[in-house]
């Protein structure tokens, strides 16, 4: 992993709760810390309550859509950046996310190489 | 119509569904490799055989997610209509969903790589029909053990009436021992795409005009 992002402070966005833990869990073994929120109201809730360098954010979630929760970021937070993370085929909904103002998007199953190196770049651009 | 409309927005919802199912296997066996990576295998009998089983997790996961994905685009592609589609795009597509059809013949499939798209006017529903119907043609002229090339490309013809260029896009089917034809069904189905379908020897060759227009491809 890059020194870089040593202790990076994401929140995981997924309502699927056993990829969301064994992400966190992954990212933990790497030096990250990884908090999960099953839905939007709960992500938005625990950005007001602790500070992340990262958001990883899934497109399809129940109740707030992810492009709505990501605006919602984006109007609290606009210097915290968003991944977004889509389970469909195509660059439509990343691009979607892109327009709301997303780093980046990637797609289910997550590639945890390609993750690392998402998470890299944001550090180095700031 | 409602049919389509229905089928292809059911099997969305549970593709997704899937590759959600897919993402939460490959993030334990990715786990479980991690664990294994930083600390050893565990002391027991067998132990050595846990990479090995979590290996195969691994590749199966990927053959899983390919063609998961390639199904969630075809369901997309009959909920979402897409008035201009990417034919490289869908001919990879094609070319993954085919894949049982190819090994029950006992043959192999092989897409040609291609960058960039290739913006053809069409339903996405029944140009992925076309080249799934072209994938057929070719397997049913081939013998066993054939390898079936799929490559798209653009090309330009001068037209004889304006002598101006006329843009095309192409798909060929090239097998190595055979001389496919093309069934009916198949260039019925092209001519309602405003496509032609050309049989050469040992291939299917399937030409599109492009967008007058550039227009934005949906992904």
């Amino acid at each position: 992993m890059a020194v870089g992002t040593m202790g990076l402070h994401v929140l995981l966005v997924d309502d699927e709760a056993e990829f969301a833990s064994t992400l966190a869990e992954r990212l933990s073994l790497r030096g990250f810390q990884a908090k999960v929120a099953r839905d939007g109201e709960s992500a938005l809730a625990r950005l007001g309550e602790e500070s992340f360098d990262v958001v990883l954010l899934d497109m399809m979630l129940p109740g707030m859509h992810g492009l709505d929760v990501l605006r919602r970021v984006r109007e609290a937070l606009p210097d915290l950046p968003v991944v977004m993370l889509t389970g469909r085929v195509g660059a439509r909904d990343g691009i979607d996310g892109m327009k709301g103002g997303a780093k980046a998007y990637l797609s289910k199953p997550v590639d945890i190489q390609e993750l690392l190196d998402v998470f890299h770049s944001l550090k180095e651009t700031g | 119509m409602r049919d389509v409309l229905f089928m292809g927005s059911v099997l969305a919802s549970a593709t997704h569904e899937m590759q959600n199912i897919i993402a939460i296997i490959k993030e334990s066996g990715a786990l479980a490799e991690d664990i294994i990576a930083m600390n050893g295998l565990p002391r027991m009998k067998h132990g050595e055989k846990i990479p090995q089983a979590l290996a195969a997790i691994r590749e199966q996961v990927d053959r899983g997610r390919r063609i998961m994905r390639m199904l969630n685009a075809f369901a997309h592609a009959a909920s979402d209509f897409p008035e201009v589609c990417d034919l490289a795009r869908y001919t990879a597509q094609v070319g993954v969903l085919a894949a049982r059809a190819v090994l029950i013949k006992g043959c192999s499939l092989t897409s040609a790589p291609h960058s960039g798209t290739l913006p053809v006017k069409a339903n996405a529903l029944l140009l992925m029909q076309l080249l799934y119907l072209a994938v057929l043609d070719v397997l049913a002229a081939a013998g066993k053990g054939d390898n079936i090339v799929l490559s798209v490309r653009a090309a330009q013809d001068s037209s004889p009436d304006s002598g101006t260029p006329d843009a095309r896009a192409c798909v060929a089917l090239r097998a190595s021992t055979v001389l496919p034809l093309c069934s009916q069904g198949l260039t019925s189905l092209a001519k309602e795409l405003g496509a032609d379908c050309l049989a050469e020897p040992g291939a299917i060759i399937l030409v599109f005009p492009l967008p007058e227009v550039a227009e934005g491809v949906r992904p």
